[in-house]
């Protein structure tokens, strides 16, 4: 009897000792396989950073989509399909033919995606949320409110919102946040139970980037670089622009541009920014650096002359070229007429070391380190690799690679009276609560050259537009200074016969430069020439820059040739990034004005001039017809060849008219 | 004089109101907690129904009490031939849920045949003890003994309800036991039982077992036929069983009669030891004191397949812990031994085999389900007495249960010419 008993009351006991046993020594196990199958966390997006302009406009935000999904085995779906369906479509606003459409070609069983990106009020949101089964989940999308406007400053995001070029990509883990995660328990079909008491980590949003450009400026020098780079035929034009002081950059423009929203729908080769991915020869612009050199090593002032002799000069076998006979001038006149002759003999006296030297001080063999990614670093060879002709190639741009914009701070150095300074894009980061995290200082690289040696080079560069090469880039009531460039493209081997580039860089207003901008333009066909397809477009923006931010001109007043220069009245704004709020308001109206008066104004206002004083006209990109008309009307007989546009004239634009003319037309 | 009900045993009636109320506890967290919206209605209303099913149940339970002792024991073989009856009936038209063709509707309500035939053959076994002068145990009413068991479990054996059948055969050495079989031959009726759990657990330990069992049955009576025969069933057993599970058992019923010893491993856990995983996961992440009341992730989840009933242990032991485990196999161990104590008590064998019959029954259910549930057994489909969900189970055990305080309450009633 007891020992039956005993054995009775002995199983319940081997029961709980297994029961104590699990718990104690596969409890720990145990209790982490319940929570990895039974718990798994959701992320939580986080809000991708907004990128804003000077003036705190936004360029690019991230709009809040919803994905609208439905899982049709909820008894509602299987009880009435056509009536939820139905009442999806409604509260959806979508075809119901769509809607379930899509529930039939659903991927999974319990999961039909019914939109994408839809946006709609809450009241259907809301309506839409009620239906058994219906599941809106949340997301983002990226938005580039203007457009092309600054396109290659910005760069553009995959579909994932990943950047992919530009400050997107750059600044992608600011941008991007830390996402969150709200944990959720799962039961053994994984359906997503009860989520409360779990832990939650609330996503940290991305920060917001705000640049040192202003979009009212940097439309109008898109608007500006387009017409210019259409009307002259060229195969892309770039601008940029900054201000000296500081190195932040003000505008930069490439043409062709595309749309940010839509990359896909633009060639790969209008979303480079030239600005700082291609590696060019600068040409006759980097005479700055060499005229730099001859000054600064005491050789030369701009009063010493210079024989340039006939206008041609062979050097080891190659042809040096004047555009035209100047004979013996000053240095000054070398840089307002673009000698090359002259420049190459004043590079023969200049010690190689040294004039490496100034390149490099200049920021030559290095990028620049402007804030936008891809940058190349130019190239200059070293002294001991140079061969006998490249110190006088060097002399006028060649034998030397650097981007635009490396060529820009240069003459930003020479604005800034011999500082270079490191350009920059952004001036500012927030966080998502908009408390300021970081602000970009303006950095000095060094002191290239010394304060005199700037002003005594400055009138040269100055004579260059108001008498020289770039008489375009005048403008009224302002001192301009700047070089053209017109280098030859270095194609299959050889520099072309026909392929050039045209640039212009300058700055104003002289006394106390506020802008230095550069404008470039590759294989423009109206002219080749620096001084007729880019300094038109420097004027342009200039203009209408100085029209709708008037601070940006210290000095409405021209000065007297005799004013002390360096010492410019104070000015309001000064040393402020300009277009900061403040000018916001009063920026539009005067905008509008100048575009309506760049439209009416004739663009083709040189051929009739030129016809008129009997000379050939530039008619290469004009139609057939209105070549012909032109020519004709001079009374010069016109023979047409292919089909198109002009591409080829004889004469040649400038000669002598004669009384017949060739045309051959290319498409 | 007292009414009728004076001499109820409060002990027992209290016992089995905590372990349905425990059950009751269990089956509304599997179906009124968070899993709960997971569920279609019907498991949902399990504990509504399982509600109704305890009125039921008591109100037999109140019916079976003032039955008289004369009816119950006149009632006894009739009682078994019926419940033979229904089982054969539903082997031939009953409704199959489960695998199981154990089951007959009544209207809108269904019942497992096999849950009664228990009460029948308990009644049955006692009738047939109780008619016997002790010591005059022959061959005959043993067979008689383990005929009565064995009908009923073939039937449902052939229902393919194995673990019900299971139970009928674990009443053999219970009712041999009680009806003054000697001790040393119910030692060697349990022997092929321990030697053939060991051989699938570890067949060196059944080896083992084997021999010591021999040389213990040699050192207690000095019989060479006894002995040889303790070598025969405990090393027959060993050999048969390892032979099976070399030879004859298909790979995948090998698999499930071995996952149990582990079911975690990589060619078990997705299949065969699945249940038991879970479970296992369930009891051991339950810690000391449980996670709490509607709180178990497991049980929420219902990550533990047939939580509701085969597995109920683990929704206490996550949900309860060691402790609320603790005090449900207390309740337990109470019944059992308050039943052996009544039966003693009531000095009629009939009233002592009833008992023993039904503290059996309740002991082969716990330790079997329980161990199941704690792998300590192989998964074998029977449910927790009183605390799993099953309308015929709580009805038939409760039954039985009633029967055995109706006895004891009326034990003076019991004629002495009964032997």
């Amino acid at each position: 009897m007891y020992v039956v008993a005993t054995l009775m009351s002995l199983l319940p006991v081997v029961l709980a000792v297994n029961v104590l046993r699990i718990s104690l020594v596969d409890g720990a196990d145990l209790r982490q396989r319940v929570d990895t199958q039974s718990t798994s966390s959701v992320t939580i997006a986080a809000m991708r950073g907004s990128i804003h302009d000077a003036a705190g406009r936004n360029l690019a935000v991230n709009v809040r989509t919803w994905t609208l999904a439905a899982d049709p085995t909820v008894r509602a779906a299987r009880a009435d399909m056509a009536a939820w369906s139905a009442d999806i479509a409604r509260a959806a606003r979508l075809p119901v033919a769509r809607v379930r459409q899509q529930i039939r070609n659903r991927a999974s069983s319990q999961y039909a995606v019914i939109a994408r990106d839809i946006e709609l009020p809450a009241s259907n949101m809301e309506a839409l949320s009620a239906i058994d089964g219906v599941r809106l989940e949340e997301g983002f999308d990226r938005k580039y409110h203007h457009g092309t406007a600054s396109s290659h400053v910005l760069g553009h995001v995959d579909t994932d919102l990943r950047g992919i070029s530009g400050l997107e990509l750059l600044y992608d883990d600011v941008l991007t946040g830390t996402p969150g995660r709200q944990e959720v328990r799962r039961d053994r079909m994984n359906r997503r139970s009860f989520d409360v008491g779990l832990v939650r980590v609330e996503p940290e949003h991305g920060e917001s980037i705000t640049l040192t450009m202003d979009l009212v400026m940097q439309e109008i020098m898109e608007q500006e670089l387009a017409r210019g780079a259409e009307a002259s035929g060229a195969n892309w034009g770039v601008a940029i622009a900054m201000d000296p002081r500081t190195g932040a950059i003000l505008g930069m423009a490439n043409w062709p541009t595309y749309d940010p929203n839509n990359p896909g729908a633009f060639p790969v080769a209008a979303q480079r920014n030239h600005a700082i991915n291609d590696l060019i020869e600068p040409g006759s612009t980097f005479k700055l650096i060499s005229a730099v050199a001859a000054v600064e090593a005491g050789q030369m002032s701009l009063a010493d002359t210079v024989d340039t002799g006939i206008g041609v000069e062979v050097r080891s076998g190659y042809e040096l070229r004047d555009t035209h006979t100047l004979g013996r001038v000053t240095f000054r006149e070398v840089i307002q007429e673009s000698s090359n002759i002259g420049m190459a003999r004043i590079a023969d006296q200049l010690d190689r070391g040294r004039f490496y030297a100034y390149a490099r001080d200049f920021g030559f063999d290095q990028p620049t380190w402007v804030d936008l990614p891809g940058e190349e670093s130019s190239r200059v060879k070293r002294p001991d690799r140079w061969s006998a002709t490249t110190a006088s190639a060097l002399s006028r741009g060649y034998e030397i690679q650097a981007t635009p914009l490396q060529m820009l701070t240069a003459y930003a150095a020479l604005a800034n009276r011999g500082v270079l300074v490191r350009p920059y894009v952004v001036a500012a980061r927030h966080n998502a609560e908009g408390r300021l995290l970081w602000q970009a200082t303006p950095e000095e690289v060094r002191r290239v050259f010394s304060r005199e040696t700037a002003e005594a080079l400055i009138p040269a560069f100055e004579a260059v537009v108001d008498s020289g090469t770039a008489t375009q880039a005048r403008l009224d009531g302002v001192r301009v200074a700047g070089k053209t460039g017109t280098a030859s493209k270095y194609v299959n081997g050889s520099y072309s016969q026909s392929r050039y580039r045209a640039t212009f860089a300058g700055f104003f207003p002289v006394e106390d430069p506020t802008v230095a901008m550069i404008v470039i333009m590759d294989e423009p066909r109206s002219s080749i020439y620096g001084g007729a397809v880019s300094a038109p477009v420097f004027r342009n923006i200039a203009s209408r820059w100085l029209s709708a931010f008037p601070h940006l001109n210290a000095t409405p007043v021209p000065v007297p040739d005799d004013a002390p220069v360096g010492a410019p009245a104070a000015r309001p704004g000064s040393g402020a990034a300009p277009g900061a709020g403040t000018q916001r308001g009063a920026a539009a109206q005067p905008v509008l004005a100048v575009a309506e008066r760049m439209e009416t104004a004739p663009k083709r206002e040189r051929p009739e001039a030129l016809l008129a004083e009997g000379r050939m006209p530039n008619v290469t990109g004009l139609s057939a017809r209105e070549a012909t008309w032109l020519l004709m009307s001079a009374g010069t007989e016109v023979t047409l060849s292919g089909e198109g546009l002009v591409r080829e004239q004889w004469p040649a634009p400038g000669a002598a008219l004669t009384a017949s003319a060739r045309l051959v037309l290319r498409p | 004089m007292n009414s009728w009900y004076s001499k109820i045993d409060a002990a027992t009636l209290v016992l089995w109101l905590l372990l349905i109320g425990a059950g009751l506890a269990a089956i509304y967290s599997t179906t009124h907690g968070a899993a709960a919206e997971l569920y279609t209605s019907t498991p949902r209303q399990n504990f509504d129904r399982q509600v109704m099913w305890f009125v039921i149940s008591a109100v037999s339970f109140v019916i079976i009490l003032m039955l008289p002792i004369r009816f119950l024991q006149l009632a006894a073989f009739p009682a078994y031939a019926l419940t033979i009856l229904f089982l054969l009936a539903a082997l031939l038209f009953g409704r199959e849920i489960n695998g199981a063709k154990a089951w007959l509707a009544v209207g809108p309500a269904q019942f497992q045949v096999s849950e009664f035939a228990k009460v029948g053959t308990v009644l049955a076994l006692a009738q047939l003890v109780g008619m016997r002068r002790p010591k005059t145990m022959g061959l005959s009413v043993g067979l008689s003994i383990v005929g009565i068991a064995l009908l009923p479990a073939m039937i449902i054996l052939a229902q393919n309800d194995t673990g019900t059948a299971l139970v009928f055969l674990g009443l053999i050495p219970i009712a041999l036991f009680w009806s003054g079989l000697e001790f040393d031959i119910l030692l060697l009726m349990l022997a092929p039982a321990v030697a053939g759990y060991l051989s699938v657990v570890h067949t060196p330990s059944a080896i083992v077992f084997a021999l010591v069992f021999t040389a213990f049955m040699w050192w207690r009576t000095r019989d060479r036929r006894v002995a040889g025969v303790a070598a025969l069933f405990a090393g027959g057993t060993t050999a048969v069983a390892s032979f099976a599970m070399a030879k004859v058992l298909q790979p995948y019923q090998l698999a499930r009669v071995l996952s149990f010893t582990n079911p975690g491993a990589a060619e078990f856990r997705d299949n065969a030891g699945f249940h038991q995983l879970q479970s296992m996961a369930a009891i051991g992440s339950g810690g000391f004191s449980g996670k709490g009341f509607l709180e178990g992730t497991q049980t929420q989840g219902a990550y533990v397949p047939e939580q509701s009933t085969d597995f109920i242990f683990s929704v206490i032991g996550e949900e309860f812990g060691f402790v609320g485990a603790v005090l449900l196999l207390a309740l337990f161990l109470g019944l059992l031994v308050r039943l052996v104590t009544l039966g003693t008590r009531m000095k009629h064998p009939f009233g002592v085999m009833v008992a023993a019959g039904a503290a059996g029954i309740y002991l082969i259910h716990m330790f079997v389900n329980i161990g199941m549930a704690t792998s300590m057994l192989p998964v074998i489909g029977i449910p927790l007495p009183f605390v799993s969900y099953g309308g015929s189970a709580l009805l038939a055990n409760s039954a039985l249960l009633a029967i055995v305080v109706s006895l004891y309450m009326r034990r003076d009633d019991f004629s002495i010419y009964g032997y």
